[in-house]
């Protein structure tokens, strides 16, 4: 396939050298932009949003916390943001002993709290980028039902997690925006295409549901 | 479209210094006297080989954090003294590492076999406790007790070997994926961790699994787990295998706490009885014992009625056999109890004539195979050392499967004991203690007690292989015309019991005394493999040792030139001649008692050290090193003599799908597992990247879908021949076969599965959120259809590894 493309792309080349070069043209070099402003989002009631992260944002690098809305208890969130890529990157997080851990800084908010049983897994969690777009989500093993079975010798019917997290005051993750190399000032579009988080709504059968996640305006400078 | 080769990665980190140096002329046995006085001085002579390799540790880049500690060693008749270490790390051990050191008899060190990890750095961590390292391990494997301690060793894990994919046969012949022994998650970016090793052995001695694990030290992740037992496969027929035999006997005595152990039932009745325990062989006790089983922690090769016969009357422990005259057996196959007579005790257990043939045929089986590697070899026992095994026969499936009869045997490599099933007749099979199956598992001591060999895989195939030569080899030596006596092998059997019955495997186990294995021509059983391929180490051991039993039989017999014979190979069209079953087993023998450092060593490690070996024995130059090459290349391991490499077929663990028509496509694989995503409406396949991509044809079975092939030129030409509407998840297998030479082919296997729960015909992260919900639940047990459940793997609920193999295939989909 390589070879292919190569192969095709060579005599567009040439064409293009041959009327470039017989051009004579001058060009002042733009101004690149250096920082990035991120005015917050206005969420309304019942609403997500991405926050700016002061304390871990920098002019070239954008920390956006996702916080819930006040009062909400829920188990897992998620959403698709897409970005304009060609002037910002989607960047990853390290961790203290300089281990990647992707594209998404899991505040860890969401975990079962007993020790007891702090090894067994718990979340199904996953954030990963294709093209403009980075997914993530952070979802919680599943609330009791009815007719439940045992697993990890829990008696059946036992809640495997209970704890349900109110985020409006902890974020529960983080994702970042790197300032992308030689782009010039201006807008970023910056879109939640999609968002969905599970909900505790208390019954005994929860599923997700879509969620409104508000994104705030990126600007270049 | 990215490519990535995970398979193909030089393994820059490991360091292999061997057999640069052979012999130049053929090794000569010392005599009796001298090679006693050179076994005295074995602790300095270990001592010597272990400073010579500290000494020269650098060279395998070791640094001063790493060490090596001793494992085993032995001196064998030449007076060479191996020794076997494993690396350390600030004094833990590394998980698949391994050092064979030599020593010649005039106290010269040899070249060094090393596999070792020079580029650890790992800084300490909180690690979880012992305690917990319990806990989880339970907890991973669903249940709540054992009844012996779980064992746990502090290991560093090369995160290189995390994961693993193990296939088993269903009742149809399929293959589907083992849960039980697989683990599919996210690899660890770090390529070291701090491990917990960890064998769970749920029964008593002898009952339930023997499930190894590795754990991650910090998290408690379960990173790798196989099979904690090498079996042999099922089998065969008759009760009295062996006809009237001389045993060793000694006295019954109440020593040792066996009164302690026992309930009030299990008393046995007042007199003098003799026991199956045979102490001419050797006196050493089997160390285990003395903490795990401290009444059974007794000189010699003892014999144990299984603890789990009737579990519950013989209070879960395993019962010596007794005897008040001096006959054993009945020479007739088991009857069993009365039908509903649960409360046998120790008297009538050992009471019942009947019951002891078995255990008088599995003891000869062991005490012979131990005469056969000592009088052919100079091996004492199976570690070299003497270190005798326990044996239990009466072995039932344990409680977890119904304390239904056992149709297999098996050997445990950490007490180094094997434990005979008692067949069921009416499924056509008596009981597992032929000679054929004790030897075979005599045979997996030797190799445990040599290289620790992986259970899985490739180096899993070749552990049965080895125990099938063995095994082959003890019978020809006791059915040959000097019928166990001497030191050689002989090539013919007059006094086999059946016709080819050496070099098959359970004639005389099944009624119709069929064969389970034959070495010739091992894909007469219909399952396991005559040559090598890519892809053949997911099947089950027991399919893949199939390759090294072809080759023995190659090297010691010849293959035929003559098309169609059982015998021939077209990849060695032209075929061999053998060089006895003497020389073909000294080789064998030699190579995996002295030159096996690897614990995952492949089909062409194999032939390596084979070459080496017959080089060291008979000269390089020789017709026996000519023979392995040939044997090996009629297996498709290896060049010919004087030939050309073959052009393989490969398929790297990580395949591509094609999205050429703009659709939802993604990939992701684990060890040869490809998860595929169905977007409810077209499915393109995965094209795999191959070697000789141009010259292949590709054949897709697709479970229940229609079948295909597609001719290749470099790209999709018939993508989508496989489109699946509807289709949920489907298991399916792929071969691969070069059109130029259909004698090279490659398979893998894949799981089409709709990763898409929220129906938007996408896969991201937010169908996750579905995984997240099932996690747990049987899917039997779905209250609502609108409560997605969703089960990876087909195991009818929705466990870690669905979870983790959904969370991999979404980071491997989206990140390209």
């Amino acid at each position: 396939m390589k070879n292919w493309n190569s192969l095709i792309a060579a005599p567009f080349l040439l064409v293009f050298l041959a009327c470039g070069g017989s051009s004579s043209r001058t060009a002042s070099t733009p101004e690149k932009a250096t920082s990035m402003t991120y005015t917050d989002p206005v969420p309304a009631a019942g609403e997500w949003s991405l926050l700016k992260d002061p304390a871990a944002s920098t002019p070239t690098r954008l920390v956006l916390n996702l916080v819930g809305p006040t009062g909400t208890l829920f188990r897992g969130v998620g959403f698709n943001l897409k970005v304009d890529s060609q002037k910002v990157t989607f960047s990853t997080f390290k961790d203290g002993n300089g281990v990647s851990l992707g594209y998404m800084n899991d505040k860890g908010i969401l975990h079962d709290l007993d020790d007891a049983s702090k090894a067994v897994p718990c979340l199904a969690s996953a954030a990963g980028v294709k093209g403009d777009t980075l997914s993530v989500g952070i979802w919680q093993k599943c609330l009791r039902f009815t007719g439940y079975p045992s697993y990890y010798g829990t008696p059946t019917g036992t809640a495997l997690m209970n704890d349900a997290m109110d985020c409006s005051t902890t974020p529960v993750l983080q994702v970042a925006l790197d300032l992308g190399k030689d782009v010039l000032p201006g807008e970023v579009s910056m879109v939640i295409s999609k968002a969905a988080i599970i909900p505790n709504h208390g019954k005994s059968v929860d599923l997700p549901l879509s969620a409104t996640v508000r994104v705030g305006t990126l600007a270049l400078k | 479209m990215t490519r990535r080769y995970r398979r193909g990665l030089t393994w820059l980190a490991l360091a292999t210094v061997s057999g640069a140096l052979w012999a130049v002329s053929p090794l000569q046995p010392l005599a009796k006297e001298a090679l006693g006085a050179l076994k005295a001085r074995e602790d300095n002579r270990a001592a010597s080989v272990a400073s010579y390799l500290g000494g020269i540790k650098a060279t395998f880049g070791l640094k001063a954090s790493d060490d090596i500690r001793e494992v085993r060693r032995s001196t064998d008749e030449f007076g060479k003294t191996h020794v076997r270490f494993v690396q350390t790390y600030q004094g833990t051990p590394v998980w698949a590492s391994g050092l064979l050191g030599h020593l010649d008899a005039y106290g010269t060190p040899e070249p060094v076999q090393a596999k070792v990890f020079p580029d650890i750095n790992l800084e300490t961590a909180d690690l979880l406790t012992r305690e917990e390292v319990q806990h989880y391990s339970l907890q991973r494997l669903g249940i709540t007790e054992t009844k012996l301690p779980v064992l746990v060793d502090k290991i560093v894990f090369p995160t290189r070997f995390q994961d693993g994919l193990k296939l088993r046969r269903n009742a149809d012949g399929q293959l589907v994926i083992d849960e039980s022994y697989s683990v599919a998650t996210a690899r660890k970016p770090q390529p070291y961790v701090w491990a917990y090793h960890v064998v769970v052995r749920e029964g008593q001695v002898g009952e339930g699994a023997c499930t190894e694990m590795i754990l991650d030290g910090t998290t408690g992740q379960v990173l790798k787990k196989w099979d904690g037992r090498t079996y042999d496969t099922p089998a065969v027929g008759h009760s009295q295998y062996n006809g009237t035999v001389n045993l060793s006997t000694n006295p019954f005595d109440w020593v040792n706490g066996w009164q302690d152990s026992w309930g009030p039932n299990l008393m046995p009745p007042s007199g003098t009885y003799a026991t199956l325990r045979d102490t001419t062989r050797t006196m050493n006790h089997n160390p285990i014992w003395a903490t795990s089983a401290p009444y059974m922690d007794v000189p010699g090769i003892a014999t144990y009625w299984a603890d789990n016969y009737y579990a519950t009357s013989l209070n879960n422990n395993s019962v010596p056999f007794l005897n008040a005259g001096t006959e054993w057996g009945d020479g007739m196959p088991f009857a069993g109890f009365a039908a509903g007579n649960q409360a046998v005790t120790i008297a009538t257990a050992n009471l019942t004539v009947n019951g002891q043939t078995v255990a008088v045929d599995a003891t000869y089986g062991v005490v012979s195979t131990w005469d056969f590697f000592k009088n052919v070899f100079g091996r004492e026992g199976m570690d070299g050392q003497g270190t005798p095994p326990a044996v239990f026969v009466h072995v039932n499936n344990g409680f977890y499967q119904s304390m239904t009869p056992m149709l297999n045997a098996y050997f445990v490599s950490y007490n180094q004991s094997m434990y005979f099933g008692d067949g069921d007749l009416s499924q056509g099979y008596g009981p597992f203690a032929s000679m054929d199956v004790t030897a075979h598992e005599m045979g997996h001591g030797i190799v445990a007690a040599s290289g620790d060999l992986f259970n899985g895989y490739e180096p899993g195939g070749i552990n049965e292989a080895t125990a099938d030569v063995f095994s082959a080899m003890t019978r020809f030596y006791f059915w040959g015309p000097n019928q166990g006596t001497g030191s050689t092998i002989p090539d013919t059997a007059p006094h086999a019991p059946l016709e080819d019955a050496v070099w098959t495997t359970g004639r005389q186990i099944t009624q119709d005394h069929s064969a389970i294995r034959t070495m010739y021509k091992p894909s007469l059983d219909g399952y396991s493999y005559d040559q090598w391929f890519d892809g053949m180490y997911l099947d089950d051991v027991h399919f893949t040792m199939g390759p090294g039993n072809r080759a023995f039989y190659f090297l010691a017999q010849g293959a035929s030139t003559t098309k169609g014979d059982l015998t021939y190979s077209p990849l060695l069209p032209g075929g061999m001649a053998g060089i006895g079953n003497d020389k073909a087993a000294r080789i064998w023998f030699r190579a995996i008692t002295t030159k096996l450092a690897d614990p995952h060593m492949d089909y062409q490690g194999l032939r390596t050290i084979l070459i080496e070996t017959a080089a060291e024995l008979f000269g390089e130059g020789g017709t026996e090193v000519t023979a392995v090459k040939n044997a090996f290349a009629a297996v498709n391991v290896g060049a010919s003599a004087g030939g050309t490499e073959p052009v393989l077929v490969s398929i790297p663990p990580q395949i591509e799908v094609g999205d050429d028509d703009g659709g939802v496509a993604w990939h992701s694989v684990t060890n040869g597992f490809v998860i595929v995503p169905m977007t409810g409406v077209a499915q393109v396949l995965p094209v795999p990247t191959i070697a000789r991509a141009t010259d292949l044809e590709y054949t897709w079975s697709l479970g229940g879908l229609s079948k295909a092939v597609v001719n290749l030129g470099g790209k999709i030409i018939d993508g989508k021949s496989f489109i699946a509407p509807g289709l949920n998840k489907k298991f399916f297998g792929l071969k691969v076969t070069s059109h130029q030479d259909p004698n090279q082919f490659a398979a893998t296997v894949a799981y089409v599965c709709n990763m898409d729960t929220n129906s938007d015909t996408e896969f991201d992260a937010l169908d996750l959120a579905a995984y997240a919900l099932s996690w747990g639940r049987f899917t039997a047990a779905s209250p609502s259809s609108a409560v997605p459940l969703v089960d990876v793997t087909d195991n009818s609920w929705v466990d870690d590894n669905d979870i983790l193999m959904a969370r991999e295939a979404f980071t491997k989909s989206f990140n390209h």
